[in-house]
Parts: structure tokens; sequence; C-alpha cells
């Protein structure tokens, strides 16, 4: 397709085993149903990703894929997508951050990286000059020393992403880092890219980015900027990041202790506290591409050995639970220490989190001994215990290897005696407790997602009544028919509300924008005009939510071909089985028979099979992607 | 005309809007392109902090600095050289 603007019109191609590389124009049959990013990427992935191969194959491409408003002045606008086969095996892998535009200024919506170099690689694209840097002084190196080589070998202007130890020792949980921060974090993409023996890529690209009609462009990014701009949030966001709501959920009970046994309230505060956090902690404001919100920070703490730790943090929520909430340590500096280990070694922080508060519930429990643990006592809130799991999980050291799988593997590793622990979903660490808030679908989702956890930044994570929720589905254009299935006087299906709150996220994850609040609260028309605008095809509301319903079709047939089906969405025992006390309040157990209907609302909302969850057939033909659901 | 002044360089949070800006308006094809944007965010020491750097071919045109939402730019009223 030649297309008017908002895409750079190419898919990029890279074969490591040969160290070649091609380009292939963006197909229309593509950006018409998928429009692009996070939804070309599902499509390509189902296509190209080989039925039941191992993940660590020379075939498991890893898809890059950056949206057609990406690169542009529209806010938040610098969102990318990797999809790849997970780790995880049955499950699809996919992750997203800001901070990999630079791939549509070389002149690429997708890039495509399969085969195994046969020695570790650096790619350098540099617009239309793809080149392959030996990289073998780089192996073995973490990512701040790994990042800083490349920058000092091609130039600080690249944007380097970059695995560390834990991405070489194909552990399951590492993660993708660009520039030091920036994490293609969950569902283990940095293994994958190990696996290929490709230490980093690092993009730089001196071309533009059109539109298609400058003038209604313009008109559209003004308005989205206009309203971004005025969100009373705005600051607060900015000061505090994804910690804007820690105090909020706090109070609620959101916050799991010691591995789900029991909750946080509000006592929480009185080590994390958010003034502590933005006047002994923070230091400055930190933006992904394109962003007028700035929800980053750089942070400073003490390090080990009197130096200091000054690094940029994406999630300060994530820091905050997995270091804190989950491993029991109690001090924004001690969590600071564990997320620089866990950049350093190129892990994800909150999986790292749920292995460690996994392996220390086993301990109290008597079912690991230090004999087990290489001699290391794991207690809850030890730092020092806590750091040195990071570092051998990184480098599959001793005990550190028999975690360095996941939790579904871990459980295999040590015993069926422990799996009421492994507290996962797709083998996934959940975060949220949905005993205390089944109705948000941001925690729902946890359950029914085609990776495990992933934030939908629901609109619901505090209590809504239903005429609240009405509102929110009439505000998101659904007809009477619609919200009669999702609320009623009682109550609402958070099954069925999942799909919408899903769509509305994923459009925008579509689009490449960000799907934090300020930017999900705008109005789908809105992002629709600058779609249009900039890609010259004229594109509605409804044309975004289709992109997004065709985008989880994709991703469910991924998942079935391989293997997974309902079993897989479903909640550990331990919700089924205990209550939990937060605050003075008592939630739950869950009631299976509850919990099995909401995911067959969910999967009725979708219009996937009420029992299998399988889209219809007749829809995966039209996508074109029958025959690649069917392959086996 | 205006004067382009930094006014605030710890405050750069690199978010690249004032290059996208610049290049749309001032770059020559009308397209999204930091590499010809007469401002840059450059980045410091190994950090994810940055500061801008005005060029020579700045035309004090000033839509950076009203663009610019963390207060790292200002550009007041007059005549000269950008700096």
């Amino acid at each position: 397709m030649r297309p008017g603007g908002g895409y750079a019109g190419s898919i990029l191609h890279i074969d490591l085993t040969s160290k070649t590389y091609r380009t292939e124009p963006l197909p229309e049959d593509l950006t018409a149903p998928f429009v692009g990013g996070a939804g070309i990427n599902a499509a390509l992935a189902l296509k190209l990703l080989e039925p039941g191969a191992d993940p660590f194959a020379p075939g498991n491409c890893a898809v890059f894929g950056l949206g057609p408003l990406v690169g542009t002045l529209v806010p938040g606008a610098g969102k990318g997508n990797v999809t790849a086969r997970s780790p995880y095996g049955r499950f699809l892998g996919i992750s997203g951050h800001g901070r990999f535009g630079a791939l549509k200024y070389a002149g690429y919506d997708h890039l495509v990286v399969t085969g195994r170099a046969d020695r570790p690689t650096v790619v350098s694209v540099a617009d239309d000059r793809v080149s392959f840097l030996d990289a073998a002084d780089l192996w073995g190196r973490d990512v701040f020393e790994t990042t800083d080589r490349v920058w000092a070998r091609l130039g600080g202007h690249a944007d380097v992403t970059c695995i560390g130890p834990a991405g070489e020792n194909r552990v399951y949980d590492a993660a993708l880092i660009t520039n030091k921060y920036a994490a293609f974090a969950r569902a283990g993409m940095g293994a994958v890219l190990g696996s290929k023996n490709c230490k980093a890529i690092a993009v730089s690209g001196s071309g533009g980015v059109r539109v298609a009609d400058r003038t209604r462009f313009l008109k559209a990014s003004r308005s989205l900027f206009d309203l971004v701009r005025s969100d009373r949030n705005l600051l607060e966001w900015r000061r505090l990041g994804t910690l804007i709501s820690l105090e909020t959920f706090a109070r609620m009970g959101l916050y799991a202790r010691r591995n789900f046994q029991s909750a946080y309230d509000e006592g929480l505060l009185e080590h994390f506290g958010v003034e502590e956090f933005a006047g002994r902690i923070k230091e400055g404001d930190v933006a992904c591409q394109g962003c007028p919100v700035g929800c980053k920070h750089h942070v400073r703490a003490p390090g080990p050995g009197g130096r200091d730790i000054r690094m940029a943090v994406s999630c300060m929520n994530a820091v905050m639970q997995s270091f804190g909430t989950f491993c029991g340590l109690e001090s924004w500096p001690g969590v600071v220490r564990c997320a620089e280990e866990a950049v350093r070694m190129g892990l994800d922080f909150m999986s790292t989190g749920s292995l460690i508060s996994f392996a220390m519930e086993l301990h109290q429990r008597g079912l690991l001994t230090p004999e087990d643990t290489d001699g290391l006592r794991l207690e809850w809130g030890d730092e020092g215990a806590v750091r040195e799991m990071i570092r051998r999980i990184g480098t599959r050291q001793g005990f550190g290897d028999r975690l360095a799988e996941g939790l579904e593997r871990a459980v295999q590793e040590l015993g069926p005696d422990t799996a009421p622990y492994a507290m996962q979903a797709k083998g996934l660490g959940l975060l949220y407790d949905p005993r205390v808030r089944l109705g948000s679908t941001e925690i729902f989702s946890q359950f029914t997602n085609v990776r495990g956890y992933i934030s939908n930044v629901s609109i619901a994570m505090v209590e809504r009544t239903p005429q609240q929720i009405r509102r929110y589905c009439e505000k998101i254009g659904l007809g009477p028919e619609a919200i009669a299935r999702i609320v009623s006087d009682d109550g609402y299906d958070v099954g069925r509300l999942n799909k919408w709150t899903e769509d509305v996220c994923t459009a925008l994850e579509i689009l490449g924008v960000c799907m934090f609040p300020p930017f999900q609260r705008l109005p789908l028309e809105l992002w629709a005009e600058a779609c249009s605008a900039a890609t010259g095809v004229e594109t509605t509301a409804d044309d975004l939510v289709r992109a997004s319903e065709n985008l989880w079709h994709a991703r469910r047939a991924y998942n079935l071909r391989e293997g997974a089906g309902p079993g897989d969405d479903t909640c550990p025992g331990r919700f089924f089985s205990e209550p939990v006390s937060a605050g003075g309040r008592r939630f739950g157990p869950l009631s299976r028979t509850d919990f099995e209907g909401l995911v067959r609302s969910y999967y009725a909302e979708r219009g996937w099979d009420e029992e299998t969850g399988e889209p219809p057939e007749a829809v995966l033909r039209d996508l074109g992607l029958l025959e690649a659901a069917r392959r086996t | 005309m205006k004067i382009l002044e930094v006014v605030d360089p710890r405050s750069c949070s690199g978010c690249g809007i004032c290059e996208l800006v610049c290049s749309f308006h001032n770059g020559p094809d009308r397209s999204f392109r930091p590499s010809v944007s007469h401002i840059r965010a450059v980045r410091e020491g190994g950090l994810n902090r940055f500061h801008p750097e005005i060029s020579e071919q700045c035309n004090g045109c000033g839509l950076c600095a009203a663009h610019c939402d963390y207060g790292v730019l200002a550009a007041r009223p007059g005549q000269g050289a950008a700096r």
C-alpha cells in the first residue's frame, strides 16, 4: 500500500541466522481489519509462528509494531508493542512500552526478528542500513553496561533495546529494556531475544512521519492536547505516576501481603508514603515519546557500598508492589535497590517479585529449607535475600535456576505440594487480589487475558454503582441492548464489561497511544479523527473497536491453536477456599461457579463460544486467519 | 520573531514534543522529523536526563516553547538570535 501518512508503509524482516534483511510493503489486508501496531502484530504472530514449536527455536519470531499515530504530534503516541511466542509456550507473549518509536523514523511500522545468530550480536537499524555487529564483549554484561557500550559504539542518539544476563540465560521472566528503563517487561520477551543470541537492537532514524491532511491533523492534535492538559489530575500524574492510586488502593485492601495470605491496609502508607517518595526519592520527571504527562521518574536512593543509585523508573507502583508488598520490604530505598538489581539483570519486576514471594511462603511453611536454597534464608522483608535471589534467578545460579522458568515450571520443579502457593494465571504472577475487588475489569482480566495479567487500567478499580457503569457504557457509545446485558439495577457483569474496557484500551494500543487514564478518558472519536487525518483512511470509533475485536480474535485463536483453553482462564485455588481481611473487612472466598459464569459472560460478549472460548470460524475466515488458526 | 530561552533545562523530560513541532513547521517536508528539528533534546551522560540544544538555524518562531509542557522553554517578544 502507499498510505497517505501515519504509516511508514513498510515491514522490516531480519533473519539473524543468515544475517540478512528484507523489507515488504505494509499490506492493506492487514491495515484494514487491524489498523496497525499491536493489532497487526497479533495477526502477523498467528500467521508467522509455527504451531507447537519450541519458544526458543530459531523460527520463533519476535514481532515489533508501531501504530499509525506513533511519531506524530499526538499526545502519548509513543507506544510500541512486541508479540511473540512466550517462553510459557501455549500463551501468546505480548508487551509494550513508550520508547520504541525511533523505528518509525527509520522507515518501518513493524520489525520481525527471526533466526538465531551464531554468536552474540547487536542489530543496528539506522534508516535503510541494517548491520549485524559482534557482541561477544557484551555477553554477560548487565543492562546498564550493555546500553552504555552500545551508545559508545553507535552514538547516544540511538534507542538501545537490550537484554541482561536473564535474557541470555533464557530466564522466562526476562525483559527487553530500552534505554535502561522502558521495558517490554512481562511474558519473557528478553528470553526470546536471548535465544536468538541477540544482545541488543539499536534503532535510529532520520526520516519523518507525514500526515495525509495537515490542517485536519493539527486540529485533531490540538483538541487532544487541550483535553490532556485540562485533566485536573495531570500534575498529580506527573508527580506520582502510577503511585497516584497508592493511598486509595491501600485503603481498599488491594495490595496482597505475603503472597496473598493476607492484605495490607492503610498501614502500608507508613512505609510507602507518597509524599516521602515525591520529596526524598523522586528527582525529576521522565516522559515517553510525545507525552505531555511524564509519569515516569528519575529516582535516587542510597545504594549498596555507599554509592548512589540514580536511575529512571517507568512504573513505580510495580517497584513498590514487586519488592515491597510481595516480598515484605518496607522502605522506598530498599525497593529501589531491588529494582536496580532487577533492571541490571534484565528481569521483569512483577514476575520476579512474585517468584520470590512464592519462595518466601514455601520457606515460611517449611516446604523449603536453607539447604534447598543454597543457605539463603528467605525471610519476609529481608532485602539482602531478595537482592540475592534476583541475581540468582537472572544468572540461573543454584536455587535461582529452579525459579528461572516461572511459577508454573517452579511447581513442577519443587513438587506438587507447592502448587497451592503459586499465585499465577498462565504462568504470570498476579498483581491484585480478586477476592477484594473482582468487580474491577483490570483485576478480572488477569484471568481471561491471553498472557495473564495485563494492565487495562480499569474504570472500576474503585467501587462503582450500576448507574456509574451505565453512564460509562453510554459514554463509550454502547446501545441499549448491550447496556442491558452488562448492567442491571443491582449491579453489573464484570465479564461483559471487561470486553468493552479492553476494547477501549486496545484501540489506543493499536494506534500506538498510551492507555493510561489521561488518554483513555478522552472520547475514542477524537483518536479516530486523528487517525483519519494522519492516514487519509476514514476511521471511526466503531472501526477502532472493531480492530480491537479482531486483535482479540487473533490472540485467542493463537492460544487455542497452541493448546490453551478455558481451563487456563481461572483463578488459583486459594481464592476459592480462603477469605482475606483488610481494614477490618473480610473478603471472599470467591464462588467458583460465579467466577466461571463471569468467564463465560466475557466469552459471550466477545462473540466467542461460551464453553470453549473459540472465536467464530466465519469471523476468522473473513479476517484471513482461519488457515493460520487451524494449522497443526 | 521571538527570542527563545531555555529557562529550566533540568525539567526536560525528554518527551521530544519540541522536536516534533519544530520539524513539522520549519522542516523541509512538513513531516514530524526530529532529525531536522532546530531544537534537540540531548541525552546527558548515559542517563535518561536531557537538555535542549537550539541550533543556529532557529528562526525564533517560539512554537516549541508554546508546546513545552514541562516549563523548560520560554519565548519572549523581541528580535535577535535564538539562545
